[in-house]
Parts: C-alpha cells; sequence; structure tokens
C-alpha cells in the first residue's frame, strides 16, 4: 500500500517537474526559432518558430551589427573583476557581521540592508557626478567599482555563515587559530556553496547590467554586451531575428558557466554532520 | 554601569574592523554616499538641467494627493504579494525535488535556470509575441481547447496577471540555486532518524526540512520582496506600464519622474516612499521571522 | 651646413604648426540602431578628413535610453558639445538653457534657412531664437495597403479625403473571425501624435492658441476622441493595437491584417524591408482643417557650456547645414525624407520603383497643405504620461471619452501651470 503511494508520488513529482520545464523551455524555443529565420520571415509570422529553412547567417550577422567580440571581452573583464572583487570583500565583512561582535553591528547591518532598498535609477545622477569628480567615467573601471560594494554579497554570505556550527571554531580557537586563519580554513571551505552561488549571482547582475553602462560609457571600444543589445533592438522596428540570435549567444557563455559550476554547489558539497 | 572592554574583546573589535574595512570603505563611499544624496535631494526642487533649490517638505505634501502615486504604489504591491510568494513555493518544491536522486536531474536545473540567465528585458521581447491577441501561442492554445481569445496585454484585468506570470517564470529559478545550496546544509542523518520513526515525506519535510531551511527562506523572502518592489525593466518592456497605467510601477514612477517630467526632487521623494514601505515589511520579516527562523 | 640649418628650420616650423593645429576632439551625442550609426560613422570619417584639426567622438546609445543618458551627462556636468534632442524634449531643455543660439552663426556665415522646410525651422526656435538646425523634418503618414485595398474593390482615395472616406474602407475591409480577421485601420493611441490628426480634424486641440490651457476635453476633442475608440468596439481596429507592443502595427500591416496604419519614415523602411508588400503614403484623413498630418522634427544643436563651439559648429554646418555633405549621405542611406526642399536630396531619397511611389509627391504636398506641427511645450512628455493611460482606458472601453479626458484635464492643467514658470 505504502510501496503504492510513492510509486503514483513518484509519478505526479516526475510530471510536474516534466510539465515546468515544457513551459520554461518553449518560450525560449520560440526565440530560438526566430534567431534563424529572415526578417521577413518573422515579421510575416512571428508566432511561429519554425523557419523554413535555418538561416544561420543571423549569427554571422550580429558579428557585423556590432562589434560583439570587444563587448564581449568588456563584459568579461568587468564581470571577473567584479566577481573577485565582490567575493573577497563581502566574505570579510559577512564574516565580521556573523561570528565577530563590535559595537553598532546591528545598526550597521541594517544600513547595510537599507541600501538595498533604494532603486538604482534614483542613485544614478549622484553616482555620475562622483565619478566624474574622479575622473572615471568612460572606464571599465568605473562599472567595476559601481558593482563590487553593493550590500547583496555581504547579506547573503553573511545568512550563509550563521548557519555554520559555532562548535566547529571554538574547536579551532583551542588549537590557537587566530581569526584570519579561521576565516580561511574553516568558514570560507565550509561556505563553498554559498560562495559559488554568490559568484554566479553577481556574475548575472553584472553580465545582465545596462543602466550605468548606458551613463558611463560613452566610448565604442568600452562598450559592453547589453548595450549592443539594446542598439541592435532599435526602436520602432525591431530586428526580432538578429536580437534573438544576440541574446543566445549572450547567454551561451553564462549557460557554459552554470554547467560547469554546478557540482560545486550543488553537488554532494558534504556539508553533513555539521549539524547533526 | 558598561564595563570597559576587555583585552579579548578589543582583539575582536579590531579584527572585526580589519575584516569589514575594505567592503565598508567602498560601500560608504560608492553606495551609501549615493543614497543619502538622493534622500537629500528629496528636499530640493531640481530639474536637473539647472541648479537645485530647497523646496522645504512640498515634494512630499504633493506626494500625498499624487493618485499616480497611490496608484503606482498599489500595482507594486499586488505584483510583489503575488509574485514572491508564488515564484518561493514553486521553486522551494523544484529544489526539494532537484535535491534528490533523479534521472536527468542536472538537466532540470539547468532548464529551471535558463530564464534567470536572460536580461528582464530579453525576456519580455521572448514573450510580447506569445502574448498576442490575434495570432499568439497562448492564445492558440486557449482556442484549441475552446476558449476565447484573452487579451493578455491589452486589458487593464490581464495585464498585471501576465506581467506576474512572466516574473514568474523568470525568477523561480533563482530562488530555487539559493533553495537548493540551503539544502547542503542539512545533514542526512536528520532524515535517517525520521525514517526510522517511520515519518512519511510530509512530516519530514514540516518536521525537518521547513525548519532547517529557515535561515535561506528569509534571505530569499527579504531580497524578493526588495526586488520585486523595483521592477522595472520587465514592465518597462512588456507594457509599457500600461494599459491605462494597469501596469505602471513605483520604479517605472521614479523613472519618468526623474528623466522624463525634468523632476529629480519628486523622483528623491518618491523613492523615499518607496524606501520606507520597503524597510517597514523587512523590519516586519525580520522580526517574525524571531519565530519561524532558526538560528 | 646652410642646408642642414635649413632643414632644421623648416623641420621646427612644420612641427610649430602641427603643435598650433593640434586636434579639437567634439563628442556629438546622437540615437540610432545599427544601420542608422553605420551613417553616422561615414558622415564623421568624412567630415573629419576634410577638417583635419577636427576629431569627432561619437557619444551614442539606443533611441529609448538617449535622453536619459543625455540629460544624466548634462546635469553631471559632463554635455557633449554637439547634440541632438527630440523634439519632445527641446522646450524643457531650452527652458534651463542647454543650447547654444545659433542665429549670429547663421546669419554670420550666410546660412540660407529659407531652403528648409520650414516646419523644422520653427521646432527648432524657442523665444523667437534659433537654438539649432532641423534634423530630419518629416510627417505621420497614413500607410494604406493596397493589396487589401483591390481584395474589397477599393479605390486609394485622394488627398483631400475624410473621416466618411476613411470610416468606409474600414467598414467595407473588416471581415473574418479571430486569426483571421482583417481590420480597417490600426495605430498608437499611446501617442499624442496618435490622436491630435483626429482631434484636429473635429475642429479640437490639445492646448489653446498660446498653449496655456489644456483642451483635449472639449467637446470636438472629446467627440473625435470617441468616434475613434468606437472603431475599436466595432470590431474595425485590431484590440491589440492598444497594448503597443513595439512592432504590432507593422507586423499586422505587412501580412494584410489591417489596410492602414499611421506610421513614420522609419516604418517605411521597416516595411519595404518585407518584400512584396504594396503600400502607398496619404495624408491623413482631413476635416474641418485640411491641415491634420502631425510634421515633426529634431534639433541638432551646440551645447551652451561647449568650450569648442568652432568646431561644433563646423561639424552641424556639415552635418545638417545646407551646403554640408551630410544630408547627402543622409538621403544616401534613405532613412528619412530630406529636411530641405531640393530636388537633388529628393532624387537620392525617393525611389520612383519601390512603393510608396508617392512618398515624394504626398511628402511636399503635406509640408505644403496638411501638414501640422504638435503644440509641442514644457512639460510635454509630463503631459503625455498623463494623457495616454486616459486614452487607452478609452479604447479598451473602460472609460468614455468623456469622463477620461475630464479627469486627467485638471492634472494636466496643473502640470503646464507648474511647467510654464
Amino acid at each position: 500500500m505504502r510501496d503504492q503511494y510513492r510509486i503514483t508520488g513518484a509519478l505526479a513529482v516526475g510530471l510536474a517537474i516534466v510539465l515546468v520545464s515544457a513551459v520554461i523551455l518553449v518560450p525560449l524555443a520560440w526565440a530560438g526559432g526566430l534567431s534563424l529565420k529572415s526578417y521577413a520571415e518573422v515579421i510575416k509570422d512571428v508566432s511561429n518558430p519554425f523557419p523554413k529553412v535555418p538561416r544561420f547567417q543571423n549569427y554571422a550577422d550580429v558579428f557585423k551589427a556590432i562589434p560583439f567580440f570587444s563587448y564581449f571581452l568588456n563584459t568579461v573583464y568587468i564581470a571577473a573583476a567584479c566577481c573577485a572583487g565582490t567575493l573577497l570583500t563581502s566574505s570579510m565583512a559577512a564574516y565580521a557581521f556573523a561570528r565577530l561582535k563590535f559595537p553598532g553591528r546591528d545598526a550597521l547591518f541594517l544600513v547595510y540592508l537599507a541600501t538595498l532598498m533604494v532603486p538604482r535609477q534614483v542613485t544614478l545622477i549622484p553616482n555620475f557626478i562622483l565619478f566624474r569628480m574622479t575622473g572615471l567615467i568612460d572606464t571599465r573601471l568605473s562599472l567595476v567599482l559601481t558593482g563590487v560594494f553593493t550590500a547583496y554579497g555581504t547579506f547573503l554570505l553573511r545568512q550563509f555563515f550563521l548557519g555554520i556550527p559555532k562548535e566547529l571554531e571554538e574547536a579551532a580557537i583551542v588549537d590557537g587559530y587566530g581569526y584570519s586563519r579561521r576565516f580561511a580554513s574553516i568558514i570560507l571551505p565550509l561556505a563553498k556553496p554559498a560562495l559559488t552561488t554568490l559568484f554566479i549571482i553577481t556574475l548575472l547582475a553584472i553580465w545582465n547590467e545596462y543602466l550605468y553602462a548606458l551613463v558611463f560609457i560613452n566610448s565604442d571600444r568600452l562598450r559592453t554586451l547589453t548595450l549592443g543589445l539594446a542598439i541592435m533592438r532599435g526602436d520602432f522596428d525591431v530586428q526580432w531575428n538578429l536580437v534573438m540570435a544576440a541574446t543566445v549567444l549572450a547567454i551561451l557563455p553564462l549557460l557554459a558557466v552554470y554547467v560547469f559550476l554546478q557540482r560545486f554547489f550543488i553537488e554532494g558539497i558534504a556539508l553533513s554532520g555539521i549539524k547533526g | 554601569m558598561r564595563l570597559p572592554p576587555t583585552r579579548t574583546q578589543k582583539k575582536e573589535r579590531f579584527a572585526a574592523f580589519v575584516f569589514l574595512l575594505p567592503n565598508l570603505l567602498g560601500f560608504l563611499l560608492l553606495t551609501a554616499f549615493p543614497v543619502v544624496a538622493s534622500f537629500g535631494l528629496s528636499f530640493f526642487d531640481w530639474k536637473l538641467l539647472d541648479r537645485p533649490s530647497f523646496a522645504g517638505l512640498a515634494n512630499f505634501r504633493e506626494l500625498l494627493s499624487d493618485s499616480l502615486f497611490w496608484k503606482s504604489t498599489l500595482n507594486t504591491a499586488v505584483f510583489v504579494f503575488a509574485k514572491v510568494p508564488l515564484t518561493i513555493v514553486i521553486a522551494l518544491f523544484l529544489a526539494l525535488v532537484l535535491n534528490r536522486k533523479l534521472i536527468g536531474r542536472n538537466l532540470f536545473r539547468t532548464i529551471v535556470f535558463l530564464p534567470v540567465i536572460c536580461s528582464a528585458v530579453s525576456v519580455a521581447l521572448i514573450w510580447q509575441p506569445l502574448f498576442d491577441q490575434s495570432s499568439g501561442l497562448l492564445n492558440a492554445i486557449v482556442r484549441y481547447f475552446g476558449g476565447k481569445a484573452v487579451p493578455w496585454l491589452s486589458s487593464t484585468k490581464w495585464a498585471m496577471a501576465s506581467v506576474i506570470g512572466v516574473a514568474v517564470w523568470k525568477e523561480i529559478g533563482y530562488a530555487m540555486v539559493i533553495f537548493l545550496a540551503g539544502l547542503q546544509g542539512i545533514s542526512r542523518t536528520y532524515y535517517e532518524a525520521a525514517e526510522v520513526d517511520g515519518a512519511n515525506v510530509l512530516q519530514e519535510f514540516l518536521h525537518i526540512t521547513v525548519p532547517l531551511i529557515s535561515p535561506t527562506t528569509f534571505f530569499v523572502l527579504v531580497t524578493s520582496v526588495i526586488a520585486a518592489f523595483q521592477v522595472f525593466d520587465l514592465t518597462t518592456v512588456l507594457t509599457q506600464g500600461g494599459p491605462g497605467n494597469a501596469t505602471n510601477t513605483l520604479v517605472m514612477y521614479i523613472f519618468q519622474s526623474a528623466f522624463r517630467n525634468f523632476r529629480m526632487g519628486y523622483a528623491s521623494a518618491l523613492s523615499l516612499a518607496l524606501f520606507l514601505i520597503v524597510l517597514a515589511l523587512t523590519l516586519a520579516q525580520n522580526r517574525s521571522s524571531k519565530g519561524w527562523v532558526q538560528e | 651646413m646652410k642646408r642642414i640649418v635649413l632643414a632644421f628650420a623648416t623641420l621646427a616650423l612644420a612641427a610649430s604648426i602641427a603643435g598650433a593645429q593640434a586636434k579639437t576632439t567634439i563628442k556629438y551625442a546622437f540615437w540610432g540602431n545599427p544601420d542608422a550609426i553605420g551613417v553616422e560613422k561615414d558622415i564623421i570619417e568624412e567630415f573629419e578628413a576634410l577638417n583635419p584639426g577636427i576629431a569627432v567622438e561619437p557619444v551614442v546609445s539606443a533611441y529609448g535610453d538617449y535622453h536619459t543618458k543625455l540629460l544624466t551627462m548634462i546635469a553631471g556636468g559632463a554635455a557633449p558639445d554637439v547634440m541632438r534632442v527630440d523634439s519632445y524634449y527641446f522646450n524643457d531643455f531650452m527652458k534651463v538653457g542647454a543650447l547654444r543660439g545659433i542665429a549670429e552663426l547663421v546669419a554670420k556665415d550666410k546660412l540660407d534657412l529659407s531652403s528648409y522646410y520650414q516646419q523644422g525651422i520653427q521646432e527648432c526656435t524657442y523665444n523667437g531664437t534659433l537654438y539649432g538646425l532641423p534634423w530630419g523634418t518629416a510627417p505621420l503618414y497614413m500607410f494604406v495597403n493596397l493589396d487589401v485595398l483591390d481584395k474589397a474593390g477599393i479605390k486609394l482615395p485622394s488627398n483631400d479625403w475624410g473621416w466618411d472616406d476613411f470610416f468606409a474602407i474600414c467598414k467595407a475591409v473588416s471581415k473574418g473571425e479571430g486569426a483571421d480577421r482583417t481590420y480597417g485601420f490600426a495605430f498608437d493611441p499611446g501617442t499624442i501624435s496618435g490622436i491630435l490628426p483626429w482631434v484636429w480634424a473635429n475642429g479640437g486641440d490639445l492646448f489653446n492658441a498660446d498653449k496655456t490651457k489644456f483642451t483635449l476635453d472639449k467637446p470636438e476633442s472629446v467627440q473625435a476622441v470617441q468616434r475613434l475608440a468606437d472603431m475599436l468596439k466595432a470590431g474595425y481596429m485590431p484590440p491589440e493595437t492598444v497594448s503597443a507592443t513595439a512592432d504590432i502595427n507593422t507586423r499586422l500591416f505587412v501580412n494584410g491584417k489591417i489596410a492602414m496604419r499611421m506610421g513614420s519614415a522609419a516604418e517605411i523602411l521597416s516595411t519595404q524591408k518585407v518584400e512584396g508588400v504594396r503600400f502607398e503614403v496619404l495624408p491623413m484623413p482631413n476635416g474641418k482643417v485640411k491641415s491634420t498630418s502631425v510634421v515633426k522634427s529634431n534639433i541638432i544643436g551646440i551645447s551652451a557650456g561647449s568650450k569648442k563651439q568652432d568646431a561644433a559648429w563646423a561639424f552641424v554646418k556639415y552635418l545638417r547645414g545646407p551646403e554640408g555633405k551630410g544630408e547627402t549621405l543622409y538621403m544616401k542611406a534613405k532613412r528619412m525624407p530630406p529636411t530641405m526642399d531640393s530636388s537633388m536630396y529628393w532624387a537620392l531619397y525617393a525611389d520612383a520603383t519601390k512603393y510608396p511611389k508617392l512618398v515624394e509627391a504626398n511628402s511636399k504636398a503635406i509640408s505644403k497643405t496638411y501638414g501640422h506641427k504638435l503644440p509641442l511645450r514644457a512639460g510635454w512628455l509630463e503631459i503625455e504620461q498623463l494623457v495616454k493611460p486616459a486614452i487607452q482606458l478609452v479604447f479598451i472601453g473602460d472609460k468614455t471619452a468623456e469622463a477620461a479626458l475630464k479627469e486627467v484635464a485638471s492634472k494636466a492643467q496643473a502640470v503646464m501651470d507648474r511647467t510654464s514658470k
């Protein structure tokens, strides 16, 4: 009886997963289909994703319409620097917030949280003025700096650090470990799933960042992928086929990174035993 | 009476200072300062291209009687309170299932994450033609089952629901990934013990998973609420706030005030209002979390 | 020995001249898609070849975000030297003196302003002073799909058509069910430029003559809006036209799902990209007045704070001056009709073998007889943000035109009063 329940339950769950996947995949497959049609074909029937003859030329056309590779490298540069900076500085700050006692800790943490609640559209102009005064407008560094010091990473890591049992650190104190050794050899290794998660989320945020890149970057050689995509999109005549092709090209590298990193934060990182 | 700090306490404080310093410096200058500056601007009248002039509380007085402010606040609240719970429930379900040994598990995890990778603008563009009233895919399905074509984006009744649907579609992968990372923190020994006691799946879920994953849930909840209150790109491209302001959100209104209406001071006042709303909600979540989040 | 000295002296002289001619770099801000950016690049290259002392640094973004970027740059004290400004924004920019007056420069260089289409010159003028040259002066046409008309056995109406002719066409072509239905007409009810032609034809207007009072709630205006919205309810307009998806009307039009649509010069181009679409462009239906077609321009001007005004002016003249090469290059790219009434430019722009074959004749006719400038003023975009949702509600059928426009009138009036200061 119980087994029967289990089998029906497993089937229902399996069905649900397949259904969710289908709902997610169909629109994306649609977009992929449009990326292989000609402009006239798309305009004639945008709701039909099947091209008569797949037009791979669209992908080549993307490279003609915008200097895709140069934009791509800029995005990679900014994203890599942002991820490194965020992981390093947020994990340190998060350690202080989660594990160390100092006066004003909770108030300061609230200030961190509070800044997340102000939309970027409003802080754009003060930021622009700040960067103009430092002469950093129209540099990749400006986009790196605006990306690194958001409160999100500190918040995420603090929450995860809080979950790591204190006993582990206490044992290390007995062994005479100082703060930095405890941080580097106990906390960080245990927080690998959280660090990987933060890495991916930061990467995505920077990869898709548009507003600050729009306003801070003037030179063509410094433009990022999102700026290129926005220009391709146009306004009155959406070149659906090229826009979709460019979108596919822009997300493929992220997909590769995600697939590669999946095992780090999901596959059997044995935290078991910590809480038990 | 407060005791002066002991040597260990002093040492700990110094360590905390050193650990905080790199992030704190950048944070104060590049994140906190612009926030404070924009709050300051809410007391000014600034047409962007001239010099700001002091306006006292005028912006706030106007805001209270501004029907579009209330309308967009209400729209945003509807969006948040529908999208966040839906996303969290679906994402938690998926995370639980995809945390088990399952054929094609990695494939499913990747599929669910795909929309998160796409920018909100791309997502809006992908969905737009699917929503077409006469020739879109969704209405083709509706018609196949004998229904009448639904005005997905061109009716005040449906537009917000359509926007919420797309937002959930886009965001479940984000919440799922964080839940998956959180689930790694739960030791298998709990489940093993529960199985020895003869607990069923539901009991295991309610008595082990839910409490032990609560810090993660708290994080997902707080960040999702904050992010959902700032919805902008999706609605800007998908509906432009229409029809008839049905999907105009607070941040869209803030943006319009600053960059279309040339009223930076008023935009700052609006964002201060948004800030207070989200802050109140976050504090409430934080307070209630004492009851359901396990430390 | 003498020779060597001479050689050195020559070298030194050459060096000092080169030093004196160190390049002036000007920043030029504009919007565009990849095709349009390609045209600008060619123009800049040719200009730099002709003016070796000046380098032009493009500052470009997509139209949708262009003014956000421009505003932030100016507000942040980093205004570009030369900038293109959409006429919607022009009055707000001028209220705070963002552009430099160019009347004396025009006079000094004896530029012949009469060669321009005058609507363009007027839209570059603020308080009687010229602040830039017109960057593209073009009408909003009525596009007519000839195949749809042929199928219904209807002839292309004359330029002097009216509401009754328009209505008759809509009624004749609207047939079929669901995805197969053909409709009479589509436009974007979210824009003031979409609504005003119908209001003008009925004797109404957005504002009073001196643009101080909001008049879209007056009976003539209300009636025009309601009459048009009723077309949607009657099944003569496709319902998705309300959702204002980027290119929905283009898609409906090239597929023969609508007989008519309102469209711009840019949309002529995207329609032409689909081969075999036979279509024409007409002025909008007339009524109490003949001038019911919107003619709109943009402005290319020099930032008031620019320290490189000579170089900037040289470039502006090159771009859009009567003698400049820019106009020729723009026309070769066929992205918009000429700013100047000149057969040379029309010959470059219009292609008699391609639809719309009437583009030259009817653009000229619109400019002369059927054209109407928008009553642009400070606060325009804010007013549009108020009017747009109200009109959308009328078309959806949630409200009557009378109720919706009455409700919006006091708010719009408040914006007008505030931005008049």
